[in-house]
């Protein structure tokens, strides 16, 4: 059974000539097919994992209650023969060519290799950090996310990568951080806003081992993962120095952009030395390094002195926001990121709105007020929907 | 069933080996260092039991471990190693070792293995500070610690690495204490 939307689409293509009537049945036929096959496939992988999850859990509870009668070398081993075996049933899903399968298994191995581990720290308490626990688990099963056929473990590999390195800055004991030992210069303080470049130096960190990874062979298929969270952490960042710059009274120290600068570099080299990107691209990657350092130059200028409240800041959240969004854009339309190219415009498009809200103030609250701002947001929303496209294939024709 | 893909078998087994490595490396570890049995205190009331871990307070019986003056600016914490001798009769004593270089497995003279351990605010702090506790136990396990009856017994290997290996509550392990009640 066909949807309603490939039927529609279809239809108009016969009615355009693009196809015959023959064709849109032999399509038709195919597509049901596919449609029913694919269904009865996921229908059957749900029921698994429910199936599984069931197991599991009652597996769980009958060893919870029974946890501190049974000896810690019994859980252990326990642990590890379920793992075993857990780990012969994802090879029987690789050799039989079920990749699905294979992700959900192996996915289940690994978050099992994670609970062993916890397992061990319990019984032999040597007071470790969970970084420590994390990098563990990321090595032992980077040789496993290598062989898997589809992008879903290693998407898994790098958020685990991230969150490792965001437990290695937020330790117990801060002054064993080594973010905290490298940007507070060994004071014995710290405040929020020398951890606030981290926003930055996660994504460009990213965007560094991305280009890194695309490079060799074996390391390629982890480079997408982490250029996809470069581009969403990037994002993040963006709005995050907005944020920062127009409401924010505090000023980022300088120590704190010392780590954000050389990793800024390391991308940056990471993105000239790519050669299989057009100049145009490698231009734009670069000039949002640039800006995402730049941008932060005034307030480290006046640390001392002090710019709170400052017009010009006030509007340089915005602009250093809406600049950074359209090159991000353009970016996302030059290698074809469509779903990241409508983000980056709809967000434009909302700042563009707070904009207009800050400048009309207490106007808005005012009937009169009220109707015009509904109005804008409607022309907006409907200029932003009738021009995407044209808009998408315009910037993209500028920057190939 | 013939094994066609040797590298997914060995990607699979890796975790398995390196998991069973580590745990064998940790029971070497608490197997062969020294042993001792220091005291416990709860350091702070809201925090002594936190989730499932006990958490306290080694009592060396020396308040001096961590009484260098400091100037303001210096970090309120730093690194230190101790120096543990248990003598014939069980009594613990414990000492800095100030301008020592530690290189294991070699020991410092007078000393039956070398902690390390760090200093903060005032306290001393060797890893070793939690304990995992059953739930249904933690509220007696609480009482009992907070009204100083706790030991706990560590492990120290060659390289300074402390690892609990049981709470005693009377001189008895912690278990046997509950069920005779705590007495």
């Amino acid at each position: 059974m066909l949807g309603k939307k490939l039927t529609a689409t279809l239809a108009d293509w016969v009615e355009h000539g693009l196809i015959s009537a023959e064709q849109r049945e032999q399509i038709a036929t195919y597509e049901s097919g596919r449609a029913v096959r694919s269904r009865g496939s996921w229908a059957l992988y749900s029921l698994l994992i429910l199936g599984v999850c069931v197991l599991g859990i009652g597996v769980i509870s009958l060893i919870a209650s029974n946890w501190e009668e049974i000896p810690g070398l019994a859980k252990l081993g326990c642990t590890l023969l379920l793992l075993t075996g857990l780990g012969w049933a994802t090879y029987v899903a690789h050799d039989t060519q079920k990749p699905i399968r294979f992700d959900v298994l192996a996915t289940l191995f690994i978050v099992g290799c994670l609970a062993a581990i916890a397992l061990i720290a319990q019984l032999y308490p040597t007071g470790g950090e969970p970084y420590q626990a994390m990098i563990f688990l990321l090595v032992i099963i980077t040789p496993l996310v290598y062989v898997s056929k589809r992008g879903f473990l290693p998407q898994l590999w790098v958020v685990a990568f991230i969150g490792t390195l965001l437990a290695s800055v937020f330790v117990h004991d801060e002054q064993a951080s080594w973010w905290i030992q490298l940007v507070s210069g060994g004071e014995s303080y710290h405040h929020d806003m020398q951890m606030f470049p981290l926003f930055l130096f996660i994504p460009l960190t990213c965007l560094a081992l991305g280009n890194l990874a695309a490079h060799f062979g074996p390391t390629s298929r982890f480079a997408s993962a982490f250029l996809l969270w470069s581009t969403l952490g990037a994002l993040t960042a963006l709005v995050a120095t907005d944020l920062v710059l127009t409401l924010h009274d505090d000023v980022v120290p300088w120590r704190a952009m010392v780590p954000v600068v050389v990793v800024g570099l390391a991308a940056g080299v990471s993105v000239v030395t790519r050669k299989d990107h057009t100049p145009v691209v490698r231009f734009i990657q670069v000039t949002l390094i640039v800006l995402a350092v730049v941008v932060y130059l005034p307030q480290i200028a006046y640390e001392d002195g002090g710019i709170h409240g400052a017009k010009f800041q006030e509007a340089l959240g915005p602009a250093y926001l809406i600049a950074s969004l359209l090159l991000l854009a353009a970016l996302c339309a030059a290698v074809g990121a469509r779903r990241l190219f409508t983000l980056a415009t709809v967000v434009v498009g909302i700042r563009f709105l707070l904009v207009y809200l800050q400048v009309v103030g207490s106007l808005a609250t005012t009937g009169f007020g009220l109707i015009v701002s509904g109005l804008v947001i409607i022309g907006m929303a409907l200029l932003w929907y009738k021009t995407r496209t044209q808009l998408a294939a315009l910037i993209g024709g500028l920057v190939k | 069933m013939k094994i066609r893909h040797p590298l997914v078998i060995a990607a699979l087994a890796l975790p398995l080996v390196c998991l069973t490595l580590l745990a064998t490396y940790k029971q070497v570890q608490i197997m062969s260092g020294a042993q001792f049995t220091i005291p416990i205190v709860g350091f702070d009331p809201r925090d002594l039991l936190a989730g499932h871990y006990l958490t306290y307070r080694l009592d060396f019986g020396n308040d001096r471990l961590c009484a260098r003056e400091r100037a303001q600016d210096e970090p309120p914490a730093e690194a230190v190693l101790l120096c543990l001798r248990q003598a014939r009769g069980g009594s613990l004593t414990t000492r800095v070792l100030a301008d020592y270089q530690f290189s294991p497995p070699a020991l410092a003279a007078g000393c039956d293995a070398v902690l390390k351990a760090r200093c903060e605010y005032g306290r001393v702090l060797a890893g070793v500070e939690r304990f995992y506790v059953p739930e249904e136990h933690a509220a007696a396990l609480d009482r009992l610690v907070r009204s100083h009856k706790g030991k706990i017994v560590i492990s120290v290997d060659r390289f300074g690495t402390g690892t609990v290996k049981d709470l005693l509550l009377n001189d008895r392990p912690w278990r046997a204490a509950i069920a005779n009640g705590g007495n």
